[in-house]
């Protein structure tokens, strides 16, 4: 009994996903009939400069905005941990993980155009580098959990100033839930959609993966999506394999 | 040479530690006791540096150390939960201490060794915390802060956690280190047995402040208050039924003589249980007596709890195990009037 | 020792970036749209009447209705999943809620896009049943709640089982036992005594599902059919087609309230457990 239904439940989580990988091989690539095994969209996604130029503009809107979250986010864990937070902090940590996505996206439009900003690919960094580091300050947090906060004072009676108790203690043993943080950060900002969409601007030079995606599944469907598709889900496996693998042992704890 | 100079601390308007004055000698194994809440361990995180005192100074060797933060000052803290560093092996959390001194990697690689050694860790040296038992972690704690040789080590109730063997095993051993490497230790506890039985003074606090310092013998053959007497060791205390200027009296209107120089009015006077006796012996005995309610098994020595005419409480009474005696029967008591303290 | 000076870099982004907007928002909604699709800066509550007009309130009523619907749902489904996982051995579970929860990391659009393709008129569900011959005619399924609910439900279970899972393990297996021993059968044992034990994981998964879907713009968008069917689209749209920031304001002001109020909900019936 609890096989079978752990087998219908699979198959309700699976089959999508497995069906777009099926269709991406379909040379004719649409989902009612079968026109043979190819491997032509995938050609033609490798074609598409547009793609690439997203998929560059998503790297760096990642990238950049995780390594700003991950020291903002690891100094908010810290300061959280070793000291008592009050109210205020633990709330304003904690909003941008629950606040709708689209009512940030709208607020942060507001905002920026109060201000009169142009928007790009900066606008975008900052907007996700506020539930980023919401998320690797929580992330973080989770390791102090094993820590006994004596060490810190330890450190000090033997003579360790603040900076090296910083490098030499504390750092090392919350290192996992630092990689961990800005492994979910880098996912994060990688496959966020409206945010980036209200915040980017009008202007294709900021266009990032998931906008480029929309536009395709609302106003254009060629089967090079299936391809694309396949090629995120595979991509979006393996990371979250990695950082299984090479964070497993630390974790663990 | 320690002195603390009218130390204060409060948290929130409460005083953790009250005007507080202390000397403390050099080589001294010194015990601060307590019952929990008497500001033992904020006294102690104040000499260590964690906490600044709002008032008052702390001389180490004639040098003003108040104002010193942990890492500059010459003392070294060993915490009750030892504060291992987890991702160290014991070599290394033994090491770090000099590494922060800067010396040389020879200089250091030898001393942590030697003081492997001193501390029968041998073999363990590249073990990490986590494979480590409690006793062993406590002396990579120590060794830690001996290798630093500070003027003072502070130790945080450092046999609460151990069971009943390893913490007369770790008495020995902390005494010998003490006297080995010639530190002043200062430790803090709840346990009077560990006080008495480790320091060669006890300062016991209560609320905040000192109530009485002196040798663990002084302490117990004198205590000074109500307070101290019945923190330390057991007493029985007999409330006064009556008194005048010579004479103490009791419930049944039996009395002491009271000595010459008696505490103004006391209120009760108290006895040790290993001052009351089965048979007459000595001067000036007051002989009482009782009925035995219970008797409690100690292994060689056993407890005999006697409700008598001279008090409602009961009274505590030592005896040897191979004493015969019956519940519930009658018994007569002894003790010398000297015995009894006055409070 | 350390100041809290280190938590100042990050509460100085967040308040900036994302307290600041939202104040701005919030006193958005008190104002009115200006001619031009500007704003015009005088204090009043029309927009917060004009949301309770049957034509907006109605779209209110039936993002609640879908995110209670998928969250039940989800919930139904979810329970016995984590109930059968935690009948494997140990070593097993790990591995199976590591599959449960890999979906789930893969990008939303294209997780939503899967079920578009699968519920076309002439997607994969539509084209197998007819041509097994139970049905002639495609069935409808896009473009209705039905395939809204059925794309919410699909994102956030594999989080529902997580969170009753992470309850049903800590529970105590020998209640379970007693309970089995003292004469209580499969049902009675389950409904009077496991699943109050594990309220706590339910409630978190139900209010998670709920909270999520509540606020979605992409899966009633994407699955939806591009109607005004939910909160989400009708705030998107105030802010890019109609152009009345104040009115979207106030809609998005209503949705965190009702948020927050769930959320405290949740918080209440938790304290209560204690």
């Amino acid at each position: 009994m609890k096989k079978i239904y752990l087998i219908i439940i699979f198959g309700f989580l699976y089959i999508p996903i497995l069906t777009l990988i099926a269709l991406s091989f379909n040379r004719s690539g649409l989902p009612t009939s079968w026109g043979g095994f190819s491997t032509e969209w995938y050609v033609q996604l490798f074609q598409n400069e547009k793609i690439f130029k997203a998929l560059f503009n998503t790297v760096i809107v990642a990238t950049i905005s995780t390594l700003i979250a991950g020291i903002l986010g690891t100094l908010l864990a810290m300061g959280m941990e070793i000291k008592k937070s009050n109210k205020f902090v633990e709330a304003t940590a904690f909003i941008p993980m629950i606040i709708p996505d689209i009512v940030l996206a709208i607020a942060l439009l507001s905002f920026f155009t109060l201000l009169q900003l142009t928007l790009g690919l900066h606008s975008i960094i900052m907007s996700h580098v506020v539930f980023n580091t919401a998320f690797v300050c929580a992330v973080v947090r989770t390791r102090f959990k094993y820590f006994d906060h004596n060490i810190i004072e330890a450190s000090y009676d033997l003579g360790g100033k603040y900076t090296i108790t910083f490098i030499k203690i504390i750092f090392p043993i919350i290192l996992p839930g630092v990689i961990a943080g800005c492994l979910l950060s880098f996912t994060l900002s990688f496959d966020e959609f409206i945010i980036a969409f209200f915040t980017a601007g009008a202007g294709s030079s900021s266009t990032t993966l998931p906008m480029l995606i929309y536009s395709m599944i609302r106003f254009g469907v060629t089967p090079e999506i299936n391809a694309l598709s396949t090629f995120i889900i595979l991509f979006s496996f393996i990371i979250v394999l990695i950082s299984q693998r090479s964070v497993k042992g630390k974790l663990l704890i | 040479m320690i002195q603390l100079k009218n130390i204060s601390k409060q948290f929130d308007k409460n005083y953790a530690v009250k005007d507080l004055s202390l000397e403390i000698n050099d080589g001294e194994f010194f015990a601060l006791l307590g019952p929990s809440g008497c500001g033992k361990t904020t006294l102690l995180r104040v000499i260590s540096g964690f906490e600044v005192a709002d008032q008052g100074q702390i001389f180490i060797d004639q040098e003003n150390i108040t104002n010193l933060k942990p890492f500059t000052r010459p003392t070294n803290l060993m915490f009750q939960s030892y504060a291992l560093f987890p991702h160290y092996t014991v070599r290394k959390n033994i090491a770090y201490g000099l590494e922060r001194e800067r010396q040389s990697k020879e200089d250091i690689d030898k001393k942590v060794s030697e003081i492997i050694l001193k501390t029968n860790l041998n073999g363990f040296e590249d073990r990490y915390p986590e494979q480590l038992s409690g006793g062993q972690k406590q002396r990579v704690a120590l060794a830690r802060c001996l290798i630093k040789k500070p003027k003072v080590l502070l130790l945080d109730e450092p046999l609460t956690a151990l069971d009943k063997n390893l913490k007369e095993k770790m008495k020995v051993e902390l005494k010998n280190l003490q006297k080995q490497f010639n530190i002043t230790f200062i430790i803090v506890t709840h346990d009077q047995d560990e006080a008495l039985a480790l320091a060669d003074r006890v300062a016991i606090m209560k609320s905040g402040e000192l109530i009485q310092v002196g040798t663990p013998k002084e302490i117990y053959a004198e205590p000074n208050n109500h307070f101290v007497a019945e923190f330390i060791g057991k007493m029985n205390f007999f409330r006064k039924s009556k008194i005048d200027n010579d004479n103490f009296y009791f419930l049944d209107s039996s009395f002491i003589t009271l000595p010459k120089n008696k505490v103004n009015n006391p209120e009760y006077v108290g006895i040790r249980p290993e001052d009351i006796l089965l048979q007459p012996n000595g001067q000036n005995i007051f002989e009482f007596k009782g009925k035995i309610l219970d008797i409690i098994y100690h292994g060689q020595e056993n407890e005999l709890i006697i409700i008598s005419n001279i008090s409602k409480e009961p009274i505590i009474v030592k005896c040897h195990k191979d004493q015969k005696l019956d519940l519930n029967s009658e018994i007569s008591l002894y003790c010398e009037n000297k015995s009894f303290r006055l409070y | 020792m350390f100041n809290n000076k280190l938590v100042l870099p990050g509460l100085v982004w967040i308040s900036l970036f994302l307290l600041i907007p939202c104040l701005i928002v919030f006193t958005y909604s008190f104002f009115e749209r200006g001619v031009y699709g500007g704003i015009e800066y005088n204090f009043n509550f029309e927009n917060y009447t004009r949301s309770f007009k049957w034509t907006y309130f109605k779209i209110l009523l039936t993002s609640g209705q879908i995110a209670f619907i998928s969250a039940s749902v989800a919930v139904f489904i979810g329970f016995p999943a984590a109930y059968f996982i935690t009948k494997f051995d140990s070593k097993i579970q790990i591995f199976l809620l590591f599959f449960i929860m890999l979906p789930f990391w893969s990008n939303y659009l294209i997780r939503t896009y899967s079920w578009m393709v699968l519920l076309n008129n002439q997607g994969l569900i539509n084209n197998a049943l007819i041509q097994i011959g139970i049905i002639e005619e495609p069935i409808r399924m896009l473009y209705t709640k039905f395939s809204v609910v059925v794309g919410l439900v699909y994102n956030y279970l594999p989080f529902v089982v997580l969170s009753i899972y992470a309850s049903l393990s800590t529970m105590n297996k020998e209640v379970i036992e007693a309970s089995e021993d003292l004469g209580g059968n499969f049902f009675n044992t389950l409904f009077r005594i496991i699943v109050p034990m594990c309220l706590p994981g339910i409630v978190a998964g139900f209010i998670f599902v709920f909270v999520l879907s509540i606020g979605n713009f992409i899966t009633p968008d994407l699955l939806g059919g591009g109607r005004f069917l939910m909160i989400g689209n009708l705030i998107y749209d105030q802010f890019l087609s109609a152009r009345d920031w104040p009115f979207g304001s106030s809609l998005s002001l209503i949705l965190v309230i009702i948020m927050l109020s769930l959320l405290f909900l949740q918080s209440l019936i938790l304290a209560r457990k204690k």
